[in-house]
């Protein structure tokens, strides 16, 4: 790759073909009628350019810069047409932004200036011609005009034949109307792009090459490893002696306050450590759950049996299986992602969390506690389920505690008012954060820049426990705004590639790929600003 | 050099590749004015009482090309029309056989694009939906110290 050739250097119109020159005699439109070439004349010195710089089509007035029209022509040859008319062939180029020729036309001229053009014809020039050196085929034939005036009309060839034709098919190639043809006379190849000898030939200031090639080695691998829900702790409290976890009924509750206060004896083999007999329980609490237990047995505290039966708890964690929610998509449109649609879950003890439709439009999400039955500590997991994505993974882990705490004491009873102070204030700052006043001053911007509002404040404990115990998930579409038969005067969005004539109804085209139409170049100017402005196939 | 026109009444939309055209007519003796372009040619012709005014585009064959009437005139017994190519029109089996990477399309498209023409209302459509309500068999969880609660003193 001569990626240090900078091709704004060198021009090189190495050769022209000249198509067949055999006698030919063709009824033109008043029997007007050419029967032999006409003559020709290279200019530069009796032969054919060999190579242009820069400077020399700045000199001739015959370059592009800035949007500037060129005023002169590059000479390459020039013939009579037939009533005795010079007709000058001569190129003009552009120049881009950066300083490189990338525009080349060959133009039929009056005279030696740009204003008397009969026709030009135009070639982009892209990476491939500059980095490969390749071939741009002018095609050049002769045609009568009205009056009988012999008139160029250039084609452009960058993938036909590279070698001179016959008459015969440039008549089939290019015209397709034999009657409005009466000499093909040449072909120009214009070659040698970015020839590393013309480097430096001129005074034009170089642009440094900064670029380097790089990217495009991705392994493209989409394989998606599948995460399940989190499995539960093996290792438990339970049965290690250090604690006793039981689940009694209100009941049981209520004979063992009685058992605790009427029955002194229970606390003759622990008098020594503590005050009271509630000292001997960790905690009281409720769980708006059914944990698992074994069979009845006499609850015992301190080393004395209270002949209260009760079920021991005998599993420390549990999971709880909320189900699975189907998210469809509303209008099967980018409408249903990113910036259009909010989804979000509420998840009891732990509060509103935030979504990605990305993760779950056109799918479904399960949810499941895992729950520490001693302390209220629990996990929601909500695993993310999409068929076509082939995705089915828990992307969303948050934590909260869903036990209400029964104050036995004093000192529990004033630990639980603090954390209830502390809970209310959150949730009248989530309140808050719904202020009205964001939201008016928000009115005027599109759905987009909408706020996030929150719809409830940390929902851990006592306070969750007051709340929604059901967990659900809010989504919010927007409501389009859909003109009748928009679509057939606006299209959507496609940058799919496709050839025209496959098409029907509104297009616009944003660039075009290949082309074979054989107008002047204004022509090909509008035609390709409509296309890019929308038209009806 | 004198030509004839073939005239007609169009009702497409400019955009139209390819124009519906009715109410063909056809003008001969039609003459180029000099100096004028291929593309905006300005035509002279005989006027011979032809209702030009039911007219708004043509067909000039010589110049393989279609054209709309942007002006007609009358001055000294000539109508004088001025012209302007229809490069859809013209080039329309061309423009067909292009290939090209395709912005927007009626029919060809992909809705999973962001559009930038999409608009929606500044209010939203909520929807609920809700998981199994598997919360709702309160316990108690009583937790003591011990095993069957004995303590050593």
């Amino acid at each position: 790759m001569s990626a240090n050739y900078d091709v704004s250097y060198f021009i090189g119109c190495t050769n022209v073909y000249h198509g067949t020159t055999d006698s030919i005699l063709i009824p033109g439109a008043n029997n007007n009628e050419i029967s032999s070439m006409p003559t020709v004349t290279y200019l530069n010195g009796g032969t054919f350019l060999s190579a242009a710089t820069v400077a020399e089509f700045r000199a001739a007035g015959a370059l592009s810069e800035n949007d500037s029209t060129p005023t002169g022509i590059l000479p390459l040859y020039v013939m009579e047409d037939n009533r005795g008319n010079d007709i000058y062939i001569g190129l003009y180029a552009s120049l881009n932004s950066s300083g490189y020729i990338n525009n080349l036309t060959l133009c039929a001229s009056k005279d030696t200036t740009y204003s008397n053009v009969y026709t030009r014809t135009s070639s982009g020039l892209s990476t491939p011609m500059i980095e490969g050196g390749e071939n741009i085929y002018f095609y050049m034939s002769l045609q009568y005009a009205s009056g009988g005036v012999l008139l160029p009309n250039f084609c452009l060839g960058r993938t036909y034949s590279r070698t001179p034709v016959s008459y015969g098919e440039w008549v089939s190639r290019w015209t397709g109307n034999p009657t409005q043809v009466g000499y093909v006379y040449s072909q120009l190849k214009i070659t040698a792009w970015a020839s590393g000898a013309s480097v430096g030939e001129d005074s034009f200031e170089k642009i440094a090459q900064t670029s380097e090639e790089g990217g495009g080695d991705g392994d493209y691998d989409t394989t998606n490893t599948t995460t399940e829900f989190p499995t539960l702790p093996t290792l438990s409290v339970i049965g290690t002696g250090l604690v006793n976890v039981w689940n009694p009924s209100a009941y049981d509750i209520s004979l063992l306050n009685n058992w605790l206060w009427r029955d002194t004896s229970i606390f003759e083999n622990a008098k020594n450590i503590i005050d009271s007999p509630l000292q001997l329980i960790t905690s009281l609490r409720i769980l708006p759950l059914s944990p698992v237990v074994g069979e009845e047995e006499h609850f015992c505290l301190a080393g004395q049996d209270s002949a209260i039966n009760m079920h021991p708890v005998t599993q420390q964690y549990i999971a709880i299986d909320c189900g699975s929610i189907a998210i469809n998509e509303y209008f099967g449109s980018a409408l249903d992602y990113g910036a259009y649609t909010k989804i979000k879950i509420f998840l009891p003890f732990i509060g509103f969390k935030e979504l990605s439709p990305d993760d779950c439009m056109g799918g479904s999400i399960a949810l499941r506690y895992n729950i520490d039955v001693v302390t209220g500590d629990c996990v929601a997991c909500i695993k993310c389920i999409r068929t076509g994505g082939g995705l089915s993974n828990v992307l969303y882990t948050y934590g909260g505690n869903m036990a209400y705490d029964v104050p036995l004491s004093s000192l529990n009873f004033s630990a639980k008012n603090k954390a209830d102070v502390a809970n209310t204030v959150g949730l009248v700052s989530g309140i808050m954060s719904q202020n009205p006043t964001s939201v008016i001053s928000s009115a005027m911007g599109i759905m987009t820049n909408k706020p996030t509002l929150e719809r409830a404040s940390d929902m851990k404990g006592n306070t969750g426990f007051l709340g929604n115990k059901q967990p659900f998930i809010v989504i919010e579409r927007p409501i389009q705004s859909l003109p009748a038969n928009s679509g057939q005067f606006f299209g959507y969005p496609s940058n799919i590639t496709s050839r025209l004539g496959d098409l029907n109804g509104y297009t616009e085209v944003d660039h075009i790929i290949e082309t074979n139409i054989h107008c002047t170049l204004d022509e090909w100017e509008e035609i390709n600003e409509l296309l890019k402005e929308g038209v009806y196939l | 050099m004198s030509m004839t026109i073939k005239l007609y009444h169009n009702d497409s939309d400019k955009r139209t590749v390819s124009k519906t055209l009715t109410n063909e007519g056809s003008l001969a003796g039609a003459t180029i004015i000099d100096d004028t372009s291929i593309l905006s040619p300005r035509l002279k012709v005989r006027d011979n009482g032809i209702i030009m005014v039911q007219y708004n585009y043509c067909y000039i064959a010589d110049f393989k090309r279609y054209y709309y009437i942007t002006d007609i005139s009358v001055s000294n017994g000539y109508i004088y029309i001025d012209c302007k190519v229809d490069v859809l029109m013209s080039y329309a089996a061309e423009i067909r056989a292009c290939t090209a990477v395709i912005k927007r399309q009626q029919s060809l498209c992909n809705y999973y694009l962001d559009d930038p023409l999409y608009q929606s209302y500044e209010y939203s459509r909520i929807q609920v939906k809700t998981f199994n309500n598997v919360f709702n068999n309160y316990n108690f969880i009583l937790t003591v110290s011990g095993k069957g609660g004995e303590v050593s003193a």
